[in-house]
């Protein structure tokens, strides 16, 4: 088990002056307060510095070392920094440093600087190949993060759910490598290595004796020809894993060129359309055209009714004064005109009294016949209104035009916002990806053939090898023993693999579980958490349901509860240091966790600012297991030092 | 009796105009803008003229296919004996008329039907 | 990698190997997962078994 002793940092992010932390050797919870920016993560970036030489920043990004130097040791021309850590692990005594050193008077770059790392372990330094085993063996990195604890642990956690992802699968493999499967499997690939090894040499032993030589004939081209398909297996895997690693790449690339994809569609979409208003603004102005050609008529439309109105108006009273004229002439002379005709005396008297007195000026005739004609050339013009019709075309033709300026407008944006973007690779990558994803399940299928035959190839060894043993009539020979002590050992380990890795699984749900349900709001409702194959896990209801929608919250209990079951099944045990890791759990949730906290390990190192959980708080719930508490005072913008509380 | 013409022309001005209106695009040909514009003179109650200085640019007979423009003239117009010479008159007025409702940029063809 | 409890593995490895090859020397496995716990380096694991394996043929066959 490992176990922190003592943290020094100078130089050390916000750390100007040598500062120190001392842990209780006891099993409980050390807290340290500090604002934001006061060196809350700079602390736990410090333990990753000392053991790995590197420090994170956001979104799991490796820092420059240069960013790290204290900024106001800097300013006064003071560059580099030291970090000190002091722990046990196995009952020995480490104490590991780091020092990073400017090689110029003026550094600006990582490569101005030179690393110095020394281990000593109790009294005798270690040689640098020597420390680069130990610290392998002590806290490999690929596990760090079930160690060191913070906001981005939860969204690889999440990966685990995806299970098909390469993030997944390496969280996955990481958990495995905890829990110590990877012992049982690399002893199984060896195992299995040496035995094919010894089927060999069993088949050439085979082949000096008379009673064995047609056996050990057969048994050597077998093991002959399985060597060439496993040969043919590693090649495939090799290609696999290249394909894996393109993928992955891609995978990173469309990822983060998710969003400039989407802006690219996005553009294209907004050029096609463009390009299909060009035809409908198009089609739009031959119709314009066509109603043009006869707009005229309705402008003339009123006009020509008013005045065909008036002209149909002057014809009737026209005709009703040369009526008028004929019946004068009529009651005058005694005789009409039109029909020639006398007409008799009481037909004048009565049509006397129809006529008014006077004649008129006589024009009639003419102005019939002029009106008339006026009437009938109005009455010849055809009518027509299509004034809502141009009206309606216009306003599709403003329509397209203002839809294709803001279209324009748009494309122009996203193509600045393209202009880091190389849309033709965007593209080729779509299409790669999907190429590459075909050749993976083409290359995962032929490796599923091969190992088919390999696995009909061993039955068939295996098969000749008891003929062989039947056969051999002097006892077995040592040849062959070999070769059957390894078979059955691989065997046995090949088994062991899928035993341990269930009842792991088994016992991680049972104490992920239970963690789970100390630091849930809602023990009522949850049974516990049901692990998959993968180590993801999802929170049964009592009714057995699974909990499909899960808060941001919840995402982090369960995290935590993955964590302290980790640390309670795995042979590798170590301390928990965790960075203010309550920011998405409401009151109640919190104050659960901090109570959890010394169930998840025996040494756990909480980084909390006091709005998360007040100190008065933190006391009241962890009891006697909160061992000792630090401050990180701000001296200045650029200074912190770190003062014990208790 | 007064001759009638047997052409429409139009005036160096009245020639600019059309061909500025032409390059908006709304008509097929130039002749269905002269008509428009007739037309246009004619609603706003331009009264009987003469244009001088003109060139020639359509036939009569092409101009007025159907006989529609001479019959609506012969209408609204009853005094006039020389309705192909008034055709030419209230085109080339139409024309000044519409062009100058186009200096305003918002104006578009339902605008002019207005 | 070195771990601290390898018990765990130990009863798993011996639980199969007593249920399905109980002729099959137990010390042998044990040698085996030490070696891989002990040996990270891949050369020196598999030397590490084939010691053991020596060790265990000079163990006389049980009929």
């Amino acid at each position: 088990m490992l176990t922190l002793r003592r943290l020094e940092v100078e130089g050390f992010g916000p750390f100007a002056d040598r500062q120190t932390l001392d842990f209780p050797s006891s099993t409980g919870v050390t807290v340290i307060y500090g604002e934001n920016m006061r060196g809350k993560t700079t602390l736990l970036n410090a333990i990753r510095y000392a053991f790995f030489g590197t420090a994170l920043g956001r979104g799991a990004r490796t820092r420059r070392l240069h960013t790290i130097s204290n900024r106001d040791r800097a300013a006064a021309g003071i560059y580099g920094f030291e970090v000190s850590l002091t722990f046990v692990y196995e009952g020995d005594e480490y104490e590991l440093s780091r020092t990073c050193e400017p090689k110029v008077d003026s550094p600006s770059r990582d490569t101005d600087y030179s690393q110095r790392a020394l281990l000593r372990r109790g009294n005798a330094v270690l040689g640098p190949h020597e420390r680069e085993k130990a610290l392998e063996l002590i806290f490999p990195n690929e596990v760090s993060r079930f160690f060191l604890f913070d906001g981005e642990l939860l969204q690889e956690y999440e990966e685990l759910l995806i299970n098909e992802s390469e993030a997944g699968h390496r969280i996955s493999e990481a958990i495995e490598r905890i829990l110590g499967v990877p012992i049982l499997k690399r002893a199984r690939a060896h195992l299995k290595h040496l035995s094919e090894d010894a089927d060999k040499q069993a088949a050439r032993e085979a082949l000096k004796y008379k009673d064995t030589e047609v056996l050990g004939s057969a048994l050597q081209q077998a093991t002959d020809q399985r060597e060439a398909h496993q040969e043919e297996i590693q090649r495939l895997q090799e290609v696999l894993a290249d394909l894996m690693a393109q993928r992955s790449e891609l995978e990173l690339y469309l990822q983060a060129n998710e969003k400039l994809s989407a802006l690219l569609q996005e553009r294209d979409n907004a050029k096609d359309r463009v390009a299909r208003i060009e035809v409908e603004d198009k089609r739009h102005r031959a119709d314009l055209q066509r109603a043009m050609a006869d707009a005229w008529r309705a402008l003339v439309r009123e006009r020509v009714r008013d005045a065909r109105l008036r002209a149909h108006e002057s014809v009737r009273e026209q005709v009703e004064v040369l009526e008028t004229r004929f019946r004068r002439i009529a009651i005058e002379a005694g005789h009409c005109p039109i029909c020639d005709q006398d007409v008799p005396n009481d037909v004048r008297d009565r049509l006397s009294g129809t006529i008014p007195g006077e004649d008129n000026d006589g024009s009639g005739a003419e102005d019939v016949s002029h009106v008339m004609s006026r009437a009938s050339a109005l009455d010849h013009f055809r009518d027509s209104d299509n004034a809502s019709e141009v009206r309606g075309i216009w306003k599709a033709i403003n329509g397209l035009a203002l839809e294709r300026v803001t279209l324009q407008e748009k494309i122009a944006d996203l193509t600045a916002a393209l202009s880091d973007a190389d849309p033709l690779r965007l593209r080729e990558s779509n299409a790669t990806f999907g190429e590459i994803v075909e050749k993976i399940s083409v290359v995962k299928r032929g490796l599923e053939g091969e190992r088919a035959r390999v696995d009909e190839l061993d039955q068939n060894i295996q098969r000749l090898k008891r003929k062989l043993e039947e056969a051999s009539k002097a006892g077995l020979r040592e040849g062959q023993r070999q070769a059957r002590i390894l078979r059955e050992a691989t065997d046995v380990l090949s088994r062991a693999v899928e035993t341990y890795k269930a009842d792991l699984r088994t016992r991680v749900e049972s104490t992920a579980s239970e963690l789970f349900l100390a630091m849930t709001t809602e023990e009522r409702d949850y049974a516990g958490l049901s692990i998959n194959e993968a180590y993801g896990l999802t929170i049964r209801h009592q009714d057995g349901r699974a909990e499909e929608a899960r808060s941001a919250g919840a995402e982090h209990v369960v995290a935590l509860a993955l964590m302290g079951a980790l640390q309670r099944n795995a042979p590798l045990r170590g301390p928990i240091v965790m960075d203010s890791p309550f920011g998405r759990l409401d009151e109640r949730h919190t104050e659960n966790v901090v109570k959890a906290l010394p169930k998840l390990a025996d040494q756990v190192i909480l980084l909390v600012y006091e709005a998360e959980v007040g100190r008065t708080l933190m006391r009241e719930l962890l009891g006697s297991s909160l061992l000792r508490e630090y401050e990180l005072e701000r001296q200045s913008a650029r200074r912190t030092i770190v003062r014990e509380v208790r | 009796m007064e001759r009638d013409r047997e052409s429409i022309g139009l005036t160096a001005e009245s020639q600019t105009l059309l061909s500025d209106i032409e390059a908006r695009g709304w008509f097929q040909e130039g002749a269905d803008i002269a008509r428009f514009c007739l037309a246009y003179a004619v609603r706003a109650g331009v009264s009987d003229g003469s244009t001088t200085g003109t060139e020639t640019r359509w036939a009569a007979g092409n101009f007025d296919k159907t006989g529609e423009i001479r019959a609506l003239l012969a209408g609204l117009y009853p005094e006039c004996e020389t309705p192909v010479r008034l055709m030419e008159y209230l085109v080339n007025v139409g024309l000044r008329m519409v062009g100058e409702r186009l200096l305003d940029v918002a104006v578009g063809p339902a605008d002019l039907m207005e | 990698m070195k771990t601290n409890d390898i018990t765990h593995l130990l009863d798993t490895v011996e639980e199969i190997r007593s249920r399905d090859y109980p002729d099959l020397d137990p010390g042998f496995l044990q040698a085996v997962v030490y070696a891989e716990e002990q040996n990270p380096d891949e050369q020196d694991a598999i030397r590490a078994i084939q010691m053991a394996l020596k060790e265990a043929l000079k163990i006389p066959e049980s009929i």
